[in-house]
């Protein structure tokens, strides 16, 4: 994935969350572009702040922060407080993304990374849920028409008591935009058809999360077919396997790793939604497999990765212990042959064991020494610059 | 500072490095020693003294009894020994610490007694170099201190951002950030700490060099 | 056979608990400070570290069980709190003696030479003795405690494994130079310790 084709991919994504914000905005009110808003100035606003503590270029044509903020804000119920937008999209921006790189580089999806911060700091208000049309403060979010989601309802025991259409539809008590299914699809159907995104990872993730849930149901008394109505149609499956789980940053490249990715993060998804404490199970599990999309890869791919140990030119000079690190190779070693010999007595074991803990070396993890030549470098192109703009 | 002062500095960075244990070479967040009890255990101000009471009457006698026993010790044996010295003054100090402060003492569950093995404790067993009684004195003081300043300044952090409260008095309306209470809370604020500690100890260490550097061309 | 289902059933659970929801590493940070050690050290092969510490993890753990009735035998059951450490210590000893002489019969010089180092780092670690100490502070029966140590040093494999596999992702340029290392493999272990925590919800008891 390129830089160019993310660019593209983020401004396809603004645009789909747009219609999901209008969509949410008829139903929730004002308050809907208001968060949004707030939740866009603030990723931008770390973006721009962490670039200049990091005293690097800021990328103005990067959006992934502002299309996390929005994927986060549309899951969040309509009276959700200000303050827990602003902290939870500052804390996952700032730690998950520039922490970690910044753009392209990032490990964990920024999306599903916010919403886990949020959830776990402020449960109470994360998985409440609005009814429709309800009035809500512009500013404090209060409200006396918040209620329990469907997803904690299913979690509870309990049915949600809406028909398919209005499900579809978004119109029951709920969150500000991933409700709307219908949209969702059509929103998904498009991309998939204009190539935005692939089908691989959303195909996947849904059809494995329906096979659970019928064979698995958890609503007890109605059918495994009304058992998967209620799964898919309630706790944002819809909306997190179009948005969260077509991040091309975090998710594998080739199309069968991206489809044992869908199936993973479904099962583990599915796993965390009904032993997990939290209604958004998945984007826990989405945090857990994102590490282990580097294994997917290797293991659907075919190639062997093995771990060479070699030492690193730099730093020659220096300890060779501390100088050798692990690099990895797709190359195939050769391994000689063993030659067995044993050991004889007690005593050689000891010398061993002796020679083995002299070998420790201290560890030190953070300070690395600066060299005179990277001072003399950057001075030199400090110089440069200088003499540059005279 | 003067710039006689840096080149002395620079010359002997090493051992500087070696000397300033709680600042350039913290135990904890500039080696990652001693994490466990840090990261779960300390999420007060109260569990941070406590834990620091162990570690100080912990490392230092550790060092010492071992620095005099295993003078002559070979290093296998070293390696079990060490942590066996450690326990049994453990035992001692968890025992007093259990009849002067009380049931306290055992909220911190297993994270006071698993500071026996811990490397913070333990580590010297890895050096073949022997140890004077004074060395060790020292040494382990330099260690006590820079632990107790990294524990100390973790918990601090935790209990704000995640009760409002510093030792139980309250300076905030509510807790900023309840997670920080966690253990991943504590994972994410200790790694915070240690960059922004380990970015000062770089900073310190460019300008150390630099100045170093203008001294020997306009000595 | 109902019997023996209960404890398979007794024994895989209190796995699957010190796997998931009592992990070493995410979830009670026991044995971070040498895992951590372990990524920036070549020498040791993770596999055989965490094979050796769950060879050891058994071994103390039944060490440990039939010898602390012996103190409270004896008379000393107002100290068993304060001296387990200690008992705990030497059973990890014993068990490194036994795997020691076990392997210099078994392997060959030059495997145990590959193995030694692994072996040594992982003889006493806070991973066993923190869940020994766990599983003694719990009052664990035999079985709980085997079936809780096996599935620590699973739990323990599991996330050296993710951890491992982080530690490429995070080992570039891009990553700001004073969070290189100690401060960003934190910050990973962190996320994976919140994705756990979404599956437990509650905070551990101490």
């Amino acid at each position: 994935m390129t830089s160019l084709q993310r660019k593209k991919h983020d401004k396809s994504m603004l645009w789909a969350i747009f219609a999901l914000v209008l969509c949410g905005s008829v139903l929730h009110g004002a308050r809907v572009w208001l968060l949004c808003l707030i939740a866009v100035v603030t990723a931008k606003a770390v973006d721009v702040l962490v670039s200049m503590i990091r005293r690097c270029d800021y990328d103005s044509t990067d959006h992934s922060s502002e299309v996390a903020a929005l994927i986060f804000t549309l899951m969040l119920p309509v009276n959700i407080p200000i303050y827990i937008i602003v902290v939870s999209v500052g804390l996952a921006i700032a730690v998950g993304k520039h922490m970690f790189g910044g753009k392209d580089v990032y490990p964990f999806n920024l999306a599903a990374l916010t919403m886990c911060c949020a959830a776990v700091n402020w449960p109470g208000q994360v998985f409440s849920a609005v009814t429709p049309f309800a009035k809500v403060d512009l500013l404090s979010g209060y409200t006396t028409q918040a209620t329990l989601s469907n997803a904690s309802l299913i979690k509870d025991g309990g049915v949600p008591p809406y028909g398919v259409v209005d499900m579809l539809m978004g119109n029951y008590p709920g969150v500000m935009g991933a409700d709307f299914v219908i949209v969702i699809v059509a929103i998904g159907i498009i991309m998939i058809l204009r190539r935005k995104i692939t089908w691989h990872i959303p195909v996947t993730f849904l059809v494995t999360c329906s096979a659970i849930a019928f064979a698995f149901p958890r609503v007890y008394g109605f059918s495994r077919l009304e058992s998967v109505q209620f799964e898919m149609l309630n706790g944002s499956v819809f909306f997190v396997a179009l948005f969260m789980l077509a991040d091309p940053v975090t998710t594998p490249k080739t199309p069968k790793a991206k489809i044992v990715f869908g199936f993973i993060t479904a099962v583990l998804g599915m796993v965390f939604r009904y032993v997990g404490s939290f209604d958004i199970g998945t984007c826990f599990a989405l945090l857990l497999v994102n590490t282990m999309d580097g294994y997917i890869e290797r293991m659907v791919g075919g190639k062997k990765i093995k771990v060479k140990q070699i030492e690193d030119a730099e730093e020659k000079t220096e300890d060779k212990k501390s100088s050798q690190r692990r690099i990895y190779t797709a190359d195939k070693t050769e391994t000689p042959k063993p030659h067995r010999e044993r050991i004889r007595g007690a005593s050689d074991a000891m010398d061993l064991i002796s020679e083995t803990e002299d070998n420790i070396d201290n560890v030190i993890y953070s300070t690395r020494t600066i060299s005179i030549d990277e001072i003399l470098k950057a001075e030199a192109e400090q110089k440069k610059k200088r003499g540059g703009k005279k | 500072m003067k710039h006689k002062d840096y080149s002395y500095l620079y010359a002997n960075w090493d051992d500087e490095v070696r000397r300033r244990k709680v600042t350039l070479s913290n135990p904890v967040f500039i080696k990652g020693l001693a994490l466990a009890p840090i990261v779960v255990a300390g999420t007060s101000l109260a569990n941070g003294i406590l834990l620091c009471i162990a570690v100080f009457f912990l490392l230092t006698p550790t060092r010492i009894i071992t620095s005099l026993i295993t003078r002559r010790m070979s290093v296998p044996f070293k390696t079990f020994f060490y942590p066996f010295v450690s326990a049994i003054v453990f035992a001692v100090v968890y025992y007093y610490m259990y009849q002067y402060l009380g049931a306290r003492v055992l909220l911190l569950g297993v994270y006071l007694p698993i500071l026996v093995i811990d490397p913070l404790i333990v580590k010297n067993f890895e050096k073949t170099r022997k140890e004077s009684v004074l060395y060790s004195f020292i040494n382990g003081m330099r260690n006590t201190m820079g632990f107790a300043v990294a524990c100390l300044l973790v918990c601090v952090i935790r209990e704000l951002l995640a009760f409002g409260t510093v030792g139980g008095i309250q300076i905030m309306g509510y807790g900023l950030l309840p997670m920080a209470q966690y253990s991943f809370g504590g994972f994410l604020i200790v790694a915070l700490v240690a960059g922004a500690w380990s970015a000062v100890v770089k900073d310190y260490r460019y300008r150390v060099e630099v100045e170093a550097m203008h001294d020997e061309r306009h000595p | 056979m109902n019997d023996i289902l209960k404890m398979l059933m007794e024994f895989f659970g209190y796995s699957l608990i010190a796997i998931g929801a009592q992990n070493a590493i995410f979830t009670r940070a026991l044995g971070l400070s040498s895992g951590i050690r372990m990524l920036n050290d070549p020498r040791k092969n993770t596999l055989y570290f965490c094979g050796a510490l769950t060879v050891f993890q058994l071994m103390t753990s039944i060490i440990v069980y039939y010898v602390m009735p012996l103190i409270s035998a004896a008379g000393f059951a107002h100290l068993r709190r304060f001296v387990l450490p200690t008992v705990i210590v030497m059973a990890c000893t014993v068990s490194y003696v036994i795997v020691i002489v076990l392997l210099s019969l078994i392997v060959s010089k030059k495997r145990f030479k590959e193995l030694l180092q692994s072996v040594t780092s992982a003889s006493i670690t806070g991973t066993i003795v923190g869940t020994v100490l766990l599983t003694n502070y719990q009052g664990l029966t035999l079985l709980q405690s085997v079936g809780f140590g096996l599935g620590s040093s699973v739990g323990y494999l599991l996330a050296m494994l993710l951890i491992t596999e982080g530690d490429r992702k995070i080992a570039h340029d891009k990553v700001p130079e004073s969070l290189r290392g100690l401060p960003i493999t934190l910050v990973y272990i962190s996320v994976l310790a919140l994705a756990i925590y979404g599956l437990t919800g509650h905070a551990i008891a101490l």
